[in-house]
């Protein structure tokens, strides 16, 4: 998972980076310089300390070379004088830095000295002495040469010193001087020079007779140490010495005359004092400047950020929606130009918020303006759709009246005839008995009688005739006219219902050129609406006689009807008329739609039809036609209509 | 330069160099010190010895630095105590207490474990504040006088006392039918030498001698040897006794002897180094003094330490070598898998230690840090100590 980082104040992280700048600069310098300087001062040591041990043994040496000579000298010049001159003669051979010098017989006995700082009693006292178990007293009569002791214990003062033996000729006995120790270590460090150069000369018995360096007070043997047994051994030397926790670069000379090995040793690494010199300066420079880097840092740090500081600050106050101020300048170019930039960015999204609120009130109010308009329109097309509603009521209901009134003639008209021939056999059949009756006065014969006879048997017959065929026309209308209003349904015998139609509507084609021909099967049967129906039948038939045969001399309607899967039956009527051009073959069912408009057409007839169709009988129709090819309607109907809504069939009751 | 020797010893945190610039910072400059100062062995264990390596008494100061420099060696290259090496740290106290003093406090600073030293009883006496109030354990090979007897303090002793010293002398030349003894004592060690001659002369008288005269010489002063030579010789003694250091005794039997032949000399265990042969010469033949060992010991373990110190230093080791080996053996011993004790705890160890085997005897120290040595007479004769 990601941790967000810790977000840090410009000012913060303007001086940690510089101090990190600092930091990592200087680590880097200091680094070099030390990767430079330490190896240069190793090499330059590494050259000095190889010089520096033989240039000191053979200084050294050469020092200790004339104090030889004096000694030697003394002793030449000892045999054959008298104590006073010997005494005057040795003072003279001590001179300032021996610690004392005394001669000593062959067999031993100290003859005379002459010892820094030590009374006449204690001088005098010291001759007669036996010295024959002195080692170096001993090595020098024995060897006959000048012989430089090791670390040794003075015969005369007990004090630790170096002694030179020096035989007198002609085996008379010998001279013994002693060189203090300190002396010795003041004409090193003389003749050793100054520096982080230090020496050790050690005896042959590995002590140490001089050290120059801090370890004066710890007087080492160091025969073990390697470069000291190699240096004895004349083996190869190693280059470091390692003494008392310390490392050093380290040479050593052997001085033969002496016995004595010269040490030169300069510190490494850190005990070094020229490198610790310039450690400690790397460090200090490293610290100061880490220092000054922590004291200006935030000052810098704060003039930097400050103007960026003020540019985001006048940035969110514009971005909070608080007017701008004035945009902050500094002396950085780069600030300067993002301030500039902002403040023109700044204009132009005002200016631009300025215009969009204008575009916006302009905008609210001209939706205002429409949504009254709209609003208006609205309520004045519901007003209309309303009279539209009405409207179309009230003409249903005219075209229901005007259907009745057209029954009601058809069904008059048909009345008249069987009655009108049944009355004017009445009249006629009354004129004949009015005739009889003048005739019965006159006399009356035969052969009148039997024509009075014929004439009531005929005109009995043709009323009665008559009076049925209306008793029956009666009976059918009063069918027709029970089914129509009551939607009433039942099953019936498709067959019938056309034949009650045609019946129902023969009178008003009677005078037309139409023929009918009707190919409805007896076995077709419907448990349906026989009401609706026959009226859908009747609306066709009547559209057809109305519009199809116009300007024609004859035509025929042809109905028929056949049974259809599943449970249906098809109902065709077709006409051979004008026929339809498509525009108003589709909007044939429509209401109010008529061709007729101003002869009596109301434009509900076939809507109507459509209604009843697809509504009550639950059926569908369709019409084909085409200009001068006739027009087909096809009605397909379920066998057993479906049963109505609950609603209606409450209404209906 | 060592920097290539070196493993640099890397920091537990900070894989990589640059994975946070601090850290590189820090290990860069860890890097740099480490090169500069190179980097060391497991940490030395520390001992101080301090000693006279120059002055009068610098022959038994330097032999017991010797002794105390093999010890060391033999320890090294054994693998050190516990694996850690033991780094000897040697100051010179110049014969003076209040050197020994300060020698004291600059190897506490060098952070010393314990110090092995002083040779005298006068060095002794100057160490002890600054032994006492550093809690630094200090094993004296050869300290004796009884200023330091039965003190509960960090100064540990291996040898004998001034007293059990002295009753020796004083039986033995009881023994001998001296009555007579004039004796020189040493005025720059008096601790050591007033004390000595006042239990010896006490001893003596309970054994029916008697200490005829007395001369406190100082070995500075103008008026030498021979004026103290005359004054014992004055009280026509048997014996002239020399309390002194070897120098001091070899220069006073000198100047005895120029003014008498016959007169037995003995002198104090604490001239009894080789250096007293050197300086002696033909003045000390048949002077007697008592070593604290046998100087004709035939144990494997003498020998072998005789030979080395021979071969590594030319020269006899003497008794304050056998002490001061003694002193460091014992020492190492209570380090022995406890190397970083120091202290009192150190003091502890040191005074529970059972008898430990020393070169020719057993150390064991009371509850008071002090531990009794066997004595042996000798007599020089022809510029040898020989066994009595």
């Amino acid at each position: 998972m990601h941790r967000p980082y810790p977000s840090l104040r410009l000012r913060t992280s303007v001086t940690i980076l510089l101090v990190a700048v600092i930091l990592v600069t200087l680590a880097i310098v200091g680094a070099g310089i030390l990767a430079v300087m330490v190896p240069r001062v190793e090499a330059e040591n590494k050259a000095v300390v190889h010089r520096a041990a033989g240039e000191i043994a053979s200084r050294v040496t050469g020092f200790l070379a004339n104090l030889e000579a004096r000694v030697v000298l003394a002793g030449a010049l000892s045999p054959g004088r008298s104590p006073a001159a010997l005494a005057d003669l040795l003072d003279l051979a001590r001179g300032p830095s021996l610690s004392a010098i005394y001669l000593v017989d062959a067999e031993g006995r100290l003859v005379a000295a002459s010892i820094a700082g030590s009374s006449a009693v204690r001088t005098a006292e010291l001759s007669g002495i036996d010295l024959s178990a002195y080692p170096l007293f001993q090595a020098a009569m024995r060897r006959q040469i000048p012989l430089w002791s090791d670390k040794n214990i003075s015969a005369v003062t007990g004090s630790v010193t170096l002694g030179l033996a020096a035989p007198i000729p002609d085996g008379r006995g010998v001279v013994i001087a002693e060189l203090p120790l300190e002396a010795l270590l003041a004409i090193t460090r003389i003749v050793g020079g100054t520096g982080s150069l230090d020496y050790w000369i050690v005896d042959s018995k590995g002590e140490v007779v001089v050290d120059t360096g801090a370890g004066a007070a710890e007087r080492m043997n160091v025969a073990r140490a390697p470069i000291v047994a190699a240096g004895f051994e004349k083996r190869p030397l190693p280059e470091t010495l390692r003494h008392a926790g310390t490392t050093y670069l380290a040479s050593a000379a052997y001085a033969p005359a002496l016995g004595w090995l010269f040490v030169g040793r300069i510190p490494t690494g850190l005990a070094n004092p020229e490198l610790r010199k310039i450690v400690t300066i790397v460090l200090a420079v490293f610290g100061g400047s880490v220092l000054v880097g922590i004291l200006l840092a935030p000052l810098w740090a704060q003039s930097v950020s400050r103007p960026i500081r003020a540019v985001a600050e006048s940035a969110s106050r514009i971005a909070s929606g608080a007017p701008p101020q004035a945009w902050p300048h500094s002396s950085i170019k780069e600030l300067n130009r993002l301030s500039a930039d902002l403040e023109i960015m700044a204009n132009a999204t005002a200016r631009r918020e300025e215009e969009l609120r204008n575009l916006n009130e302009e905008l609210e109010s001209r939706v205002g303006r429409r949504t009254a308009e709209l609003l208006r329109s609205n309520r004045e097309l519901s007003q209309a759709l309303a009279t539209v509603e009405q409207a179309k009521d009230e003409l249903i209901h005219s075209e229901k009246l005007a259907a009745l009134g057209r029954m009601v003639a058809g069904i008059a008209h048909e009345l008249n005839t069987p009655l009108g021939n049944g009355r004017l056999a009445i009249t006629s059949l009354s004129d004949r008995l009015a005739r009889f009756e003048s005739g019965l006065s006159e006399g009356l014969r035969r052969t009148e009688l039997d024509a009075f006879v014929e004439t009531v048997r005929s005109s009995s017959r043709i009323a009665g005739q008559n009076l049925a065929r209306a008793a029956a026309l009666v009976g059918s209308f009063k069918q027709v006219a029970a089914d129509r209003a009551a939607s009433r349904r039942r099953k019936f015998q498709l067959k019938e219902v056309v034949d009650e139609v045609l019946l129902t509507i023969s009178p008003s084609m009677k005078h037309l050129p139409v023929a009918l021909q009707v190919d409805v099967p007896d076995y077709l049967w419907l448990d349906s609406y026989p009401g609706e129906l026959g009226q859908v039948l009747t609306n066709l038939i009547e559209n057809c006689i109305t519009h199809a045969f116009k300007g024609r001399e004859q035509g025929s309607i042809a109905i028929e009807a056949e049974p259809a899967e599943p449970n249906h039956i098809v109902i065709r009527l077709r006409d051979d008329g004008t026929g339809m051009p498509p525009d108003i073959a589709r909007r044939a069912f429509d209401p109010f739609f008529t061709t007729a408009l101003g002869q009596g057409g109301t434009g509900l007839g076939l809507f109507i039809t459509h209604n009843a169709v697809t509504n009550v009988l639950a059926g569908s129709i369709a019409l084909t036609s085409r200009p001068g090819e006739g027009s087909l309607f096809e009605l397909r109907l379920p066998r057993i209509a479906p049963l109505p809504e609950p609603t209606e069939a409450a209404i209906a009751g | 330069m060592q920097i290539a020797n070196c493993p640099i010893q890397r920091s537990p945190v900070g894989r990589g160099l640059w994975d946070r610039p601090r850290p590189a910072v820090v290990l860069l400059l860890a890097a740099i010190l480490a090169a500069v100062t190179g980097c060391d062995d497991p940490q030395p264990i520390r001992i101080g010895f301090v000693g006279g390596l120059s002055g009068r008494s610098a022959d038994i100061g330097e032999v017991s630095r010797n002794a105390v420099q093999i010890a060391v060696q033999d320890v090294n290259s054994a693998g050190g105590i516990d694996g850690r090496p033991i780094e000897l740290l040697v100051r010179d106290d110049e014969g003076e207490p209040q050197v020994a003093a300060d020698a004291v406090r600059a190897l506490h600073d060098a952070g010393v474990t314990a110090i092995i030293g002083p040779n005298t009883s006068v060095v002794a006496a100057g160490m002890l504040p600054a032994i006492d109030e550093l809690e630094v354990v200090t094993i004296s090979p050869t300290a004796s006088s009884l200023a330091f007897v039965d003190l509960d303090d960090f100064l540990l002793r291996i040898s004998w006392t001034t007293q059990d010293n002295a009753r020796i002398y004083a039986r033995h030349y009881a023994d001998l039918r001296l009555t007579r003894i004039a004796a020189a004592i040493d005025m720059d060690n008096r601790v050591f030498s007033e004390s000595w001659l006042q239990e010896f002369s006490s001893a003596f008288a309970d054994l029916g001698g008697k200490v005829v005269a007395t001369d406190l010489f100082d070995a500075h002063a103008a008026r030498g040897y021979s004026d103290t030579a005359r004054r014992l010789l004055d009280s026509d003694p048997e014996a002239i006794l020399l309390i002194a250091n070897s120098v001091d005794t070899a220069q006073l039997a000198q100047q005895v002897r120029k003014l008498d032949g016959e007169v037995l000399l003995i002198a104090a265990e604490w001239a009894a180094s080789e250096r007293l042969l050197y300086l002696g010469g033909k003045a000390i033949d048949g002077l007697e003094l008592v070593q604290s060992y046998n100087r004709n010991d035939t144990s494997p373990g003498y020998l072998r330490f005789r030979d080395s110190y021979r071969a590594q230093f030319q020269q006899e080791p003497g008794y304050s070598g056998v002490a001061a080996h003694d002193a460091a053996t014992v020492l190492f011993r209570a380090l022995q898998g406890n190397a970083s004790l120091q202290g009192p705890a150190l003091k502890a160890a040191l005074l529970d230690l059972p008898p430990v085997a020393g070169l020719q005897q057993p150390v064991k120290f009371n509850r008071f840090g002090d531990a009794q040595r066997r004595a042996f007479f000798v007599q020089v004769r022809d510029g040898r100590f020989v066994a009595e």
